[in-house]
């Protein structure tokens, strides 16, 4: 079970004056169990590529193969967007029924499901985000706070009982706590769920959740990294219009200062920072 | 709550605002709130996600009017619907979503709508859009379309549409939080250059305790009360703690060294830091 993309390539408004190249040649794998960062500047291609993974986008030039299903053939749609969930940015504006039971509902209904399924389905959904279930199934969902109507919103996508959840900026707009709180609930969704791809710009989330991480800059793929070999290449980061996360941009700001320090994280950096500091002195 | 009554700019006087009054959705977004910002300052305006920063927002220049108390920009009343065309000449705003700013299909012509609004020649007019591009240095992009920019690009000029009205105030409503890392940094550099150089007031209203780091007064707001008021050292309070915003990165990365037995003074933002281990080592 993985994601295999070969040689992905898609062309906005082809043989027209607006023609525009947002993925060239793009080729990767993303295993089952990753938490996958993608990664690039507004335009890189980001939001395309996974408008891709459960067809949004109508494969045009290369190859894709989702957990077995080949979408350079015919295949069922219903299976692959019952396979990969999609979350958009902000996608609380997407809620829209009367209840939050109802809304919740929307996926598996539309999957045809018997109704004892749907109810079960959307009560294992709701409780798997950290919503009471029984206060709030009734309730308007926009009667909500920003934070719980984005849990409803991801709820409506968990009851399809995905097997690899995409989220585009699961954190924009957040106050620092909610943040935290939508990330931390993504290790608790991976337990169920186990592929998880995420879309962000913050570098610090990046760092601290993905265990692999793709680079986009201009359409094509810059590579694939751990996020210790990528944090570590300051000048790539730099030449895609990134930032380095809080502990590794310090770390940089020192190395130009001439204090040798390499940190991809606060705690090392705190004890690298120490450690120079007993050197100095001793 | 302390008081400061005056003649600051921007005057809130024990303001309240409720949001569907007497139904049964009212929301209390602003309760009893008084502050009082100068011509010049570079104001952070914090809180958690419905502590009503964007409500203060829109009551700073009358898109929203107190329902108890008063709002007074340079002694102009915001509830005196004589003075509100003056109030939002000097005070402009950029809000967080770029594309519900833009008006127009041609970017010059996006950033002219103001200024033909106020009335003025259409010479001055191309005046202050050229000098308005060129300050946030989109200028080589006026005759292409808004559609076709980057968020961070799209940003910018918005903040061009407001520099075109020659405002004395800039209120930034959360404007970073869509934009990519260098559209965020552009952003900023931007916003410090036109307080540091052009003397422009202004209120940054943002989650992000790095970009608050940078401000000379902060505001920390919680369910629509000022809880937190001061110089940069509101940004070692607590109180950030318990209400979930956190301290600025260099603040907490200080506070670690110090209990490792590092004697880091007083530091703020990551090159205030890097100056300081810089010494220490």
């Amino acid at each position: 079970m993985s994601i295999v993309i070969k040689e992905l390539t898609h062309v906005y408004s082809p043989r027209t004056p607006f023609e525009k190249t947002a993925l060239d040649k793009v080729s990767f794998t993303i295993e089952d169990g990753d938490y996958f960062g993608i990664i690039g500047h507004t335009g890189s291609g980001k939001s395309t590529l996974i408008s891709h993974l459960n067809g949004l986008i109508k494969l045009t030039g290369g190859s894709i193969v989702v957990n077995g299903i080949d979408l350079s053939k015919k295949y069922d749609y219903k299976k692959l967007r019952s396979e990969v969930g999609m979350v958009f940015q902000y996608p609380e504006y997407q809620l829209f029924d009367e209840t939050v039971e109802r809304d919740v509902a929307f996926g598996p209904k539309n999957m045809g499901l018997s109704a004892s399924e749907i109810a079960d389905r959307v009560e294992y959904a709701i409780k798997l985000v950290g919503l009471d279930y029984d206060k709030i199934k009734n309730r308007s969902p926009f009667e909500l706070s920003g934070g719980q109507m984005r849990r409803v919103a991801l709820a409506g996508v968990l009851a399809m009982r995905p097997k690899i959840l995409v989220l585009d900026e699961p954190t924009a707009g957040l106050d620092p706590r909610g943040k935290k709180e939508i990330l931390d609930l993504t290790l608790k969704i991976k337990e169920h769920c186990p592929t998880v791809i995420m879309i962000s710009h913050n570098m610090d989330e990046i760092a601290a959740y993905c265990n692999r991480i793709a680079v986009l800059g201009g359409g094509k793929l810059e590579g694939v990294f751990t996020p210790r070999e990528l944090f570590g290449r300051s000048d790539l980061i730099e030449r895609m219009g990134l930032s380095l996360p809080t502990a590794a941009l310090i770390a940089k700001k020192l190395r130009d200062r001439g204090v040798q320090i390499s940190a991809s994280d606060e705690d090392e950096l705190v004890s690298a920072i120490l450690n120079a500091r007993r050197a100095s002195h001793a | 709550m302390c008081y400061y009554i005056g003649m600051s700019f921007i005057n809130f006087d024990n303001v309240s605002f409720t949001y569907s009054a007497g139904t049964q959705n009212e929301i209390r977004a602003v309760k009893n709130l008084s502050l009082s910002i100068e011509e010049g300052e570079f104001v952070a305006l914090v809180g958690h996600n419905g502590s009503g920063k964007s409500t203060v927002a829109k009551l700073m220049n009358g898109l929203l009017i107190p329902r108890t108390g008063k709002v007074t920009v340079n002694g102009l009343d915001t509830a005196d619907k004589k003075s509100l065309f003056e109030i939002r000449k000097n005070v402009g705003v950029v809000f967080q979503n770029p594309d519900n700013q833009m008006v127009a299909t041609i970017i010059e012509d996006d950033v002219a709508f103001g200024p033909e609004n106020l009335g003025l020649d259409p010479k001055e007019i191309r005046s202050r859009v050229d000098s308005a591009l060129k300050s946030v240095d989109m200028y080589d992009y006026r005759e292409g379309a808004p559609f076709r920019l980057s968020g961070g690009q799209k940003q910018r000029i918005a903040i061009a549409g407001v520099l075109a009205i020659k405002p004395r105030v800039m209120v930034l409503d959360e404007s970073t939080s869509m934009l990519d890392p260098q559209g965020k940094k552009d952003i900023m550099d931007i916003v410090l250059r036109l307080n540091r150089e052009e003397k422009m007031t202004v209120i940054m209203i943002t989650h992000f305790m790095d970009e608050a780091a940078l401000a000379d007064k902060i505001f920390v707001m919680e369910d629509g009360e000022l809880v937190l008021s001061g110089g940069k050292e509101v940004l070692k309070s607590p109180r950030l703690i318990q209400n979930g915003l956190g301290y600025p990165p260099a603040v907490s990365l200080a506070k670690r060294l110090r209990e490792g037995g590092m004697d880091v003074g007083e530091v703020y933002t990551d090159d205030e830091l890097v100056e300081e281990i810089c010494r220490l080592l």
